[in-house]
């Protein structure tokens, strides 16, 4: 029995931990690395400050673990693999990119926050776009000009980072309402499709 | 008045707006107060509110040194391609000079600054009417200019979050310029994509 006490303490301090985290993404995220204090979050998670820094001994430590642990989020499986590329495998790929991403909203205003003042937030969004581009060049198939697969690549991440920056910006906390809205999506389709003519590269011999 | 005198009130409003571009920039419309802007510069309350009514008139005194979008020239299809690109090079170039207004526009919209979000927008919305009729005279379809504000506007975000404070190197690297070069050829029917990419 005693061992089975050890374990449920275990989970619970775990339980905590994560609780503090996700308090923390939620404050940070809207207030800001300096506009939330320890004793705030502590509050925020109906502990004591002694049993917060138990946890977290310092708000620097709390913020990286924050990015370090939570990034994958952001970075999409490739899905269906084998399936050969067509404008709608690369919309499939851009529909669940706006879902992850609009479930990870808080995450993403985090990094956009602290980008000029934290090189780890850096460091992380370097590292989380770096998989989700390897996911998304994954998708072309071997007889896609090479070329023209990095520049597609490029300007859809650039349209899908420009559509997550406008739509935080206009929707903020109801980001992710607005990506599941019909509307929204023929809307992102519609840049999506005005980047990527994906059939002009088509292989094979280009119909005239 | 003579010289002088002249002289010195547009120093002292050009102080202002140095350390109101820096505050705004850092703390938002709402996080920046009139008087630590004043402080910042050591002007006192007297004398900034004589130069500037109020916080919304230094606001705008900010957004106002954004660089002045001109739509581009149209030509024949070379011209036309170079001429877009160029004008969208010559925008990020002025901002790469202002890291505090893409601070504004960018970083504290994002926070949720209602101000620079509308401040963003009206900005998006000049960018894709100047950058219209010369897409459209290339043949570019009905989303294309939207669909290459945002382009540009994805890019600087990406190098913002990626490199903080020097995401301007990166804009304006020729990997950068090449990218926007490409996505206007990807933009525009087909011709000249390819004869740029070995295309299918």
């Amino acid at each position: 029995m005693p061992y089975l006490h050890r374990d449920n303490g275990l989970r619970r301090a775990e339980e905590t931990r994560e609780r503090i985290l996700d308090a923390a993404l939620f404050c940070f995220s809207r207030h800001g690395y300096d506009g939330a204090s320890m004793k705030q979050l502590a509050e925020c998670c109906s502990l004591t400050d002694a049993a917060l820094y138990y946890h977290f001994p310092s708000k620097q430590e709390l913020l990286d673990s924050l990015l370090n642990e939570r990034w994958r989020g952001i970075v999409v499986p490739a899905a269906s693999p084998g399936r050969p590329f067509s404008a709608q495998v690369l919309h499939a790929f851009v529909d669940r990119t706006l879902e992850r991403w609009g479930d990870e909203a808080d995450f993403i205003r985090l990094l956009a926050r602290e980008a000029s003042s934290s090189p780890l937030s850096r460091e992380i969004y370097a590292r989380a776009m770096a998989e989700w581009e390897a996911a998304l060049s994954g998708l072309f198939d071997e007889g896609f000009p090479a070329e023209a697969a990095g520049a597609i690549s490029r300007a859809v991440k650039h349209v899908l980072v420009g559509l997550l920056f406008t739509g935080i910006q206009e929707r903020g906390d109801a980001f992710a309402a607005l990506v599941a809205e019909p509307a929204y999506r023929d809307r992102v389709h519609a840049m999506v499709a005005a980047i990527a003519p994906v059939e002009r590269f088509a292989p094979g011999p280009v119909p005239r | 008045m003579d010289g002088t005198g002249h002289l010195r009130g547009s120093d002292t409003r050009s102080r202002i707006l140095a350390a109101a571009r820096e505050l705004f920039a850092r703390h938002g419309y709402r996080g920046a107060t009139v008087r630590a802007i004043g402080q910042r510069c050591g002007v006192s309350d007297a004398a900034l509110y004589h130069h500037f009514p109020g916080k919304r008139a230094l606001y705008d005194a900010v957004l106002s040194g954004q660089p002045v979008l001109s739509a581009a020239k149209t030509g024949g299809d070379d011209v036309g391609r170079e001429a877009i690109l160029a004008m969208l090079v010559g925008l990020e170039t002025e901002w790469a000079q202002q890291p505090e207004l893409v601070a504004i526009l960018f970083a504290q919209s994002i926070a949720g600054d209602a101000e620079a979000t509308a401040a963003n927008v009206r900005m998006r919305g000049e960018l894709q009417a100047m950058l219209q009729p010369g897409l459209e005279a290339l043949g570019g379809g009905p989303h294309a200019s939207e669909a290459l504000s945002l382009v540009l506007c994805g890019q600087i975000v990406d190098n913002v979050l990626r490199s903080g404070a020097r995401y301007a190197d990166a804009v304006l690297s020729p990997e950068g310029v090449d990218n926007l070069r490409d996505a206007i050829e990807l933009i525009l029917p087909a011709a000249d994509a390819a004869r740029l990419w070995a295309a299918g």
